[in-house]
């Protein structure tokens, strides 16, 4: 039993002292760190910046390939060119698009960063071009577009994701469709139904009228446009739910293709998706973040002038 | 009947009241103000539970500590000038913390974000919400016009925007905006931990 009780303790020991005297933590060597600079083709204070600016020190890892894995490949100016190269822009380009996003090349440390963001700010650039040539195609201009967009912004944005995402799966059958080939019965009740739904979650009220070449009106609904041959010219007055005029489209008969009809629909998810991710592009005014305080001490002031103004009238009549 | 001296006596008396009552009103309400961001509040227990996808107009979204200037300040959803007079808004259209990358908060550049010209480059930003903890560094200022499109963009990657009036002493409504921009530095979201667990 005795035996038993001193090995115990031996171990004890054993494990403590090894405990204490195993160092906690290893850390890169300075030689080691130099030459992962040297190597990612920054200097040592380059790398420091960077682990300065990221609240990290050298001792934070434990070797120099955990340190490796952190970091990215450092911009450089030959590496930059490549990639411009592979993006076919120049240096004036890229620095235009950054520029979109209040951003330059300075606010990136690597080029994996930089190549997400070209990535990322080039498909927004795109698919808005893309929407913006489709209104003026039908004839919406930019005050129109941005009605659109502020009645978008006052949905509840959860909600759009949800429908634009409903949407989108919807369309995604009639996205092969040619210009020769006809609707069939089903596809033409999935637009009718999508744009049912699209009017009613966005609180927009669509008002369709035909004219004919003597310039008759005659006012017409979504199901009827879809299952009569259209003709005439289409206009499309958009209202809000408290029939303020939001905007008006026109849509001659030559437009109405089968495929126009579906990329109207597209557009129009489009636009609400847009809204959703680029809202704060497009609703670009900046909240007013002036206080009335400021105007108020002003008037205060202003307010004991023409006391003191008034009381000192009196004194100067009085001497008279 | 009283004299004319006396009436413009008492009528110019009442105007100093008056103005002295507007004085002391903005006084009280820098006071008010400045007392609330000095003291600390802490959001120290992240709960582990779903996170806050939407607020409502008004709703806490949480505080944001600025370091330099020892100030804690509240956020609510929402940019209206109502929201702007209890604290920072948060930018409806801009992502919650956590769930997204770019975070816009905006202030009256006389109470809340009057510590926001005293920042300095590299200095830490704290948010401290419901959907966890979120440290970020400040990256750049810049001071643009207040119709400006390209500061509430969306971004590639993880950026706090925080805008007010800018020039500082300006009354009434200011033509430029001051502009602080932070990178993500760590994040201990709810959101993460929920994924994980």
């Amino acid at each position: 039993m005795r035996k038993k009780v001193s090995y115990s303790l031996l171990l004890l020991t054993l494990i403590l002292t090894f405990a204490t005297i195993t160092p906690v933590k290893a850390a890169p060597t300075q030689e080691e760190v130099e030459n992962l600079a040297d190597k990612l083709g920054w200097t040592a204070q380059d790398l420091q910046r960077y682990l300065n600016f990221k609240g990290l020190q050298v001792e934070d890892f434990e070797d120099i390939e955990i340190l490796e894995k952190q970091l990215g490949t450092p911009i450089t100016p030959t590496r930059l060119d490549h990639l411009l190269e592979e993006y076919s822009m120049s240096r004036e380009e890229l620095d235009i698009l950054l520029a979109g996003f209040h951003e330059d090349v300075n606010d990136y440390w690597f080029i994996e960063e930089l190549e997400v963001a070209i990535d990322f700010y080039q498909n927004h650039e795109e698919a808005m071009i893309q929407i913006e040539e489709f209104l003026q195609h039908i004839g919406i201009n930019d005050q129109e577009k941005q009605n659109v967009y502020n009645q978008l912004n006052k949905l509840d944005t959860t909600l759009l994701s949800q429908q634009v995402h409903k949407w989108k799966g919807q369309f995604a059958e009639l996205q092969d469709i040619d210009s020769e080939s006809k609707l069939n019965e089903d596809q033409k009740r999935t637009l009718v139904n999508f744009w049912d739904d699209y009017f009613r979650i966005t609180s927009i009220k669509p008002v369709f009228t035909l004219i004919d070449d003597n310039g008759k009106r005659k006012s017409t609904s979504i199901s009827s446009l879809m299952s009569e041959p259209i003709v005439d010219t289409l206009a499309i007055e958009l209202f809000d739910e408290k029939d303020n005029f939001i905007g008006d489209a026109i849509v001659t008969a030559d437009m109405l293709s089968t495929p126009f009809t579906v990329e109207t629909a597209d557009k129009f998810v489009d636009m609400a998706s847009m809204s959703e991710q680029l809202s704060t592009l497009y609703a670009a005014q900046m909240p007013n973040t002036a206080s009335y305080l400021p105007l108020l001490v002003c008037m205060g002031y202003l307010l004991i002038l023409i006391g003191i103004y008034f009381t000192f009238r009196k004194k100067s009549y009085a001497k008279k | 009947m009283l004299k004319s001296k006396t009436k413009q006596k008492i009528f110019g008396s009442l105007l100093i009241i008056l103005g002295l009552g507007f004085v002391i009103t903005v006084y009280l309400s820098y006071e008010k103000v400045q007392s609330e961001i000095k003291r600390p509040v802490s959001y120290q227990s992240v709960s582990i539970s779903k996170p806050v996808p939407s607020f409502q107009k008004g709703d806490k979204i949480g505080t944001m500590f600025l370091p330099r200037t020892k100030e804690y300040i509240p956020i609510y959803e929402g940019t209206e000038s109502d929201i702007l007079a209890d604290g920072a808004g948060h930018y409806e259209k801009s992502s919650i913390p956590g769930l997204g990358n770019h975070v816009i908060l905006s202030g009256h550049r006389d109470t809340y974000f009057k510590g926001l010209k005293e920042l300095k480059k590299n200095d830490l930003i704290f948010l401290e919400t419901n959907n966890g903890n979120f440290e970020y560094k400040i990256k750049k200022f810049s001071i643009v016009s207040s119709k400006d499109s390209t500061i509430l963009t969306p971004k590639s990657r993880p950026i706090l925007t925080l805008t007010t009036c800018y020039p500082f002493s300006f009354i009434g409504n200011a033509p430029k905006r001051y502009i602080v921009t932070a990178e993500l530095i760590t994040s201990k979201s709810t959101s993460s931990l929920y994924l994980s667990n």
